[in-house]
């Protein structure tokens, strides 16, 4: 661990690390480099999580710090580096449907992991959904769900987007607690999960295995 | 056997004549499988009720059941902020939580001095709906009628499981008033405050359940709860701010001679074990399928009855064939001898097949007596 703020980010101190956010910046440090301490700091919680010593409030602790972090210092940064982007996400709970925490959660945990995140609400009607993919062509598309009226309406937005020849452009994730391998095969996703880190890991997977950074 | 004696002979681990049926079969699923406009139930206590006992009468009842339809005023009665179909929410949606931190960290203090149930009668009522003082009598004379309706509805069918109460559990209940995230905070940064109000509120609930449970000569109280397990919180957490509490609340009941009806949504493998410290038979664990429901059986073995988990996709997307397969490798596999409940797991959503329903309370009719 290298630094103040990747350790107290694990020790999920949200006041500590703030503090030293506060101090770096005043002392006229690269933002980059402290965007970079706490990313450190959030890929340990993430390792720690895979290894079953962290459970998903750690994950949801140290992503709130994180973002408090990143108010801080955005200001401080003059653009966000395109480079630094390994995907584009389009995230929506669908029609029907007006749960957002899992939704949130995971929207948290794309923006640590280098993911540009375009997030769509809930009750979502899927002719937006649409639009957007044809907007702005994104790589994943991750639908919550914890209603099972969510099932058709996610299964209309796949089906046109085959219809469209869209389908293969795009990798598509379903999670939430009504979700499993059969919703994956009914609606036509890629991939389910009710596990955050998972999706997570599903994402960085194929933005290296497709070379999509 | 009567359905009274199936349940109690689950319960207890005695030999029922076959395993008891107790969907979560509520008014999502009346309006889903009658082919009901769900959004004027919601608006009609009286539809409502009709609607929950056709769909019982209709598929040759069970033996347990919900005795209230989930109508807005009574989540909000409680204390929860919902937005239902019909009201908030086009006609064919179904009813979900609200999570915008209406409560407050100061409101801890106010619960832990005065408990849950005065916090929102007196104040916490009126931020989460737009009741006037005026109308809570209404509102409360109209719940208490609505209870006695369904109460007697449902006797009259000799249902097994007659629910006198309803409570989130304390922890579950303040997760979903703080939200969430708030509330992991509450439980990291504020811990005391958070142990003064579930302290309250533990003793406020168990004097309520053991009050309503003489008032109505019942002796189940439904307790969801998908907050405390495993999959969200370190078993750290859940020693300190759980289980204590729900230790308390169980043996406080048992002792009156209540039974309590866990609802556990997600998974709680990693919390199974701790459900044996509890006393034989004080509770049933009703699983949604997220929970390894054998690995369970395992460690709870002959102690607590479970109540299994055909779960809401499957109602949804599976096929009759799917459903009884599944339903056979329940009753085969958690408790021929007792121990076992058939049930849904969570509620049988509105888009649930008709058939696949029907095929569910069937093969929990028929699949052991066939054996014979």
């Amino acid at each position: 661990m290298s630094s103040k703020i990747s350790e107290n980010i694990v020790q999920l101190n949200e006041n500590e690390v703030l503090n030293e956010v506060k101090m770096r910046l005043k002392q006229g440090e690269d933002p980059m480099k402290i965007v970079d301490d706490c990313r450190e700091g959030l890929i340990i919680v993430g390792e720690k999580y895979k290894k079953k010593e962290f459970f998903l409030a750690e994950l949801i602790l140290s992503g709130e710090i994180f973002k408090v972090a990143m108010e801080l210092i955005s200001p401080y940064l003059i653009r966000e580096n395109e480079k630094e982007i390994k995907g584009k996400i389009l995230l929506a709970t669908i029609q029907g449907d007006i749960h957002n925490l899992g939704k949130n959660i995971f929207g948290t945990l794309l923006k640590i992991n280098g993911f540009k995140v375009y997030d769509l609400g809930v009750d979502v009607n899927p002719e937006i959904i649409l639009d957007k993919v044809r907007e702005i062509h994104p790589d994943f598309i991750g639908f919550s769900a914890l209603l099972t009226i969510t099932f058709d309406p996610m299964k209309y937005v796949i089906d046109t987007l085959k219809k469209e020849n869209l389908r293969n452009q795009v990798k598509i994730l379903v999670g939430g607690g009504v979700t499993t391998s059969m919703v994956k095969e009914y609606i036509g996703a890629d991939f389910q999960t009710i596990d955050a880190m998972e999706g997570i890991e599903y994402c960085l997977k194929n933005v290296k295995e497709e070379g999509m950074v | 056997m009567t359905p009274e004696e199936r349940v109690e002979a689950a319960i207890n681990f005695e030999k029922p004549d076959r395993v008891p049926i107790v969907p979560l079969a509520t008014l999502p699923c009346a309006a889903g499988i009658l082919g009901l406009n769900l959004g004027e139930l919601h608006k009609s206590p009286k539809k409502s009720l009709d609607a929950m006992l056709k769909m019982f009468d209709d598929y040759g009842g069970w033996d347990g059941a919900n005795l209230m339809p989930n109508l807005k005023v009574f989540y909000n009665l409680g204390g929860f902020k919902v937005k239902v179909p019909g009201i908030d929410l086009p006609d064919n949606y179904q009813i979900q939580f609200v999570e915008d931190e209406s409560m407050k960290i100061e409101d801890y203090k106010t619960v832990a001095d005065i408990g849950w149930r005065r916090f929102v009668k007196e104040d916490y009522l009126y931020r989460i709906t737009d009741m006037k003082k005026e109308d809570l009598i209404k509102a409360r004379e109209e719940f208490w009628r609505m209870a006695w309706k369904a109460t007697y509805e449902f006797l009259k069918r000799k249902v097994g499981i007659k629910l006198s109460v309803s409570y989130f559990h304390p922890f579950f209940t303040l997760s979903l008033q703080r939200s969430l995230i708030k509330f992991t905070q509450d439980l990291y940064y504020r811990p005391e405050l958070v142990e003064k109000a579930l302290d309250t509120m533990t003793e406020d609930i168990i004097q309520a359940g053991i009050s309503s449970c003489k008032k109505t000569g019942f002796k189940w109280i439904f307790m969801p709860e998908e907050r405390a397990e495993a999959a969200i919180y370190p078993l750290k957490i859940f020693e300190r701010f759980w289980w204590p509490y729900t230790k308390r609340m169980v043996e406080a009941w048992h002792a009156e001679g209540l039974i309590v009806w866990f609802h556990l949504d997600q998974c709680w493998d990693l919390n199974i074990p701790y459900f044996k410290e509890l006393p034989k038979s004080s509770v049933m664990l009703d699983l949604d399928g997220l929970t390894d429901i054998f690995a369970a059986k395992e460690i709870l073995k002959n102690h607590l009855c479970i109540m299994s988990d055909v779960s809401a996709s499957l109602f949804s997307l599976g096929t009759p064939k799917d459903i009884e397969a599944y339903c056979k490798k329940l009753i085969d596999k958690l408790g021929v001898d007792g121990g076992h409940i058939l049930g849904s797991g969570c509620e049988v959503p509105p888009n649930c097949k008709p058939e696949n329903f029907k095929t569910f309370i069937e093969t929990g009719k028929t699949y052991q007596l066939s054996k014979k």
